[in-house]
């Protein structure tokens, strides 16, 4: 039997938090599932983290700048990109995105 | 074996419209029961086909992938058609672009034979929480062909393709290749560009190649790498090209004993991976011991920032812009954008996005960021000093690349935990964002039936064509 990490309550709050409405199933079974996960997590409760440097890695992780600019320059290939995203909303109003009521 | 179909292609031995009616003889025989591919684009093959024989027929030369069908995992988009990511929040959404790498391949003349089942977004390693249903291994259809790129790995087994794309976050290329018995490679972490991949846990993501050989590997690697602009992790840089009078003689070889004494780890896929070894001595390698004590965390801090970066990842999931809309539906409950946000999300995410969307969530919630999200970014760091040095004594890592050969459909769907140690040798390499590369080792029997082993080298950062000259040497 793992120790008690995340209650019920937790995992409800924090599906709210995520946007995601459980089932009253669901949150027994993830109060379950995610307090054997965490228990295994405690595997390195015990490791010192203190000594960090950032290892440098030829190349990865460095910072890459560019300019905020249009890579497409073609107007056409704009106009047709801009179609193809209108088309895959839910629900659109002309050029608008339609959503649900918000307040 | 994709240099000789094209040299066949190029000298008229074979037209490039049969191959391709092969392929989808094959598919249409087999992928029924093994539910490989979502979708099969015929048509479009055959035409691009025809397209490639009349090109031979002019006297053309033809590139080394044209012609050439491939599977693509269907969390890559292909412009105008359906990208799912195996989920039902985007069942209806069709790519409105094409990913870096398809345009490459495109360029290159390959031609996209479908899409190829995978774990929901890429989230598993058995490919059962595709909402299609579970591919199945070719080798036992009682089995799993892992994952989550298990539609391309058992593609690739079955011969419905010769080749196909998969992505790899924990191991999801090179588990389901271990399992289905064919060659699995991620390169290093910003070799290859992944705009165009449905993104999931981003600092671990990489797209990579699943073949019949190291050859193939390495030639379609070489099409696929390469700086992006539209991705600011790849970068250029230049690298050796595979040997061809690559010699093991001298060569250092580490072991992690950890790996080979760990209780999990199943004693005939030990003894299959240590015959191997074995070889590589008798061919004048030195297996070198080497001791690496923070990597035994890998699995923990992935599983936390993995979660992490999914929770942050999926949340553009949401019924908007695109996918799953819960207020379109037949008795729609929603009544404002907030309904449409959780009700969306409750319907269109599988259990294992869902538990992984919540765990991440909370490792990320004030008051546990610094127990766990923190310390894991912190352990990672360690982990990438400790295989720096590692590769200055050695040149590549060997390993199982899982514990055990392919287990049963639904032996382990109900203990999450179980399933995430499926990774326990693959996640480190995407930990300390290394290349890896799983070629056959061998065949046990399991149950009377045959099952391959696969057998894991890991190598340095940006050596990709180094560990695949490795790779070679070591094919069966």
């Amino acid at each position: 039997m793992t120790n008690k990490i995340i209650s019920r309550e937790e995992v409800e709050k924090t599906a709210q938090l995520a946007r995601l409405d459980l089932t009253e199933e669901e949150k027994d079974h993830f109060a379950s599932d995610l307090n054997s996960t965490l228990d295994y997590f405690k595997s390195f409760s015990d490791v010192d983290g203190k000594v960090i440097e950032k290892v440098s890695i030829n190349g990865l992780m460095e910072n890459q700048l560019r300019e905020d600019e249009l890579l497409i320059n073609n107007q056409e290939e704009q106009e047709e990109e801009k179609k193809r995203i209108k088309d895959s909303f839910p629900q659109a109003n002309g050029d608008y995105l339609k959503v649900k009521s918000v307040l | 074996m994709i240099k000789e179909l094209n040299q066949k292609i190029q000298s008229r031995e074979l037209s490039c419209l049969d191959l391709n009616k092969e392929y989808l003889a094959i598919i249409k025989e087999k992928n029924e029961s093994l539910r490989a591919f979502l979708e099969v684009y015929e048509k479009e093959v055959l035409a691009q086909a025809e397209a490639v024989d009349k090109k031979v027929n002019r006297k053309k030369k033809i590139g080394l992938l044209e012609g050439i069908p491939y599977g693509l995992k269907d969390n890559v988009c292909l412009q105008g058609k359906r990208t799912s990511a195996g989920s039902r929040m985007l069942n209806n959404y069709q790519a409105v672009y094409d990913a870096t790498v398809v345009k490459k391949l495109k360029e290159a003349g390959a031609i996209v034979m479908g899409k190829t089942n995978m774990d929901e977004f890429a989230m598993g390693s058995s490919t059962e929480s595709s909402v299609f249903g579970p591919t199945k291994n070719p080798w036992d259809e009682s089995r799993v062909p892992g994952g989550s790129s298990g539609g391309s790995a058992a593609a690739v087994a079955a011969e419905m393709v010769p080749w196909a794309l998969g992505s790899d976050t924990g191991g999801s290329i090179r588990q389901p290749a271990g399992f289905c018995g064919v060659v699995g490679f991620k390169p290093t972490y910003g070799r290859v560009s992944r705009y165009g991949l449905i993104a999931m846990a981003s600092s671990y993501d990489q797209i990579g190649p699943l073949a019949k050989t190291v050859e193939d590997v390495a030639l379609i690697y070489q099409v696929i790498k390469g700086k992006d602009v539209k991705d600011n992790t790849t970068i250029e840089k230049s690298e050796a090209d595979l040997e061809d009078n690559f010699s093991l003689k001298g060569k250092k070889i580490g072991i992690v004993k950890e790996f080979f004494d760990s209780e999990g780890l199943d004693k005939k896929v030990k003894t299959t991976v240590e015959k191997r070894i074995e070889f590589a001595k008798e061919q004048g390698v030195e297996i070198i011991e080497v001791k690496l004590d923070y990597f035994k965390h890998s699995l923990a801090v992935y599983y936390i920032m993995m979660t992490a970066e999914i929770s942050s990842n999926l949340a553009r999931m949401d019924g908007i812009r695109f996918g799953f809309n819960e207020s379109l539906e037949k008795d729609a409950k929603a009544k404002d954008i907030l309904d449409v946000y959780n009700f969306s999300r409750e319907m269109a995410l599988g259990p294992e996005s869902k538990r992984r969307v919540i765990l991440g969530t909370y490792v990320l919630s004030a008051g546990y960021y610094d127990a766990y999200y923190k310390k894991a970014q912190k352990i990672r760091e360690i982990i990438k000093q400790e295989v720096k040095k590692v590769f200055e004594q050695v040149d590549v890592l060997i390993s199982p690349t899982s514990p055990k050969p392919a287990f049963k459909l639904g032996e382990k769907i109900s203990d999450p935990l179980q399933l995430y140690l499926e990774d326990i040798y693959t996640v480190g390499a995407n930990v300390a964002m290394i290349p890896g590369i799983s070629i056959p080792a061998g065949i046990v029997s399991e149950d009377g039936k045959d099952l391959p082993v696969g057998l894991q080298l890991l190598g340095r950062w940006w050596e990709d064509e180094k560990l695949l000259s490795f790779a070679k040497a070591l094919e069966l």
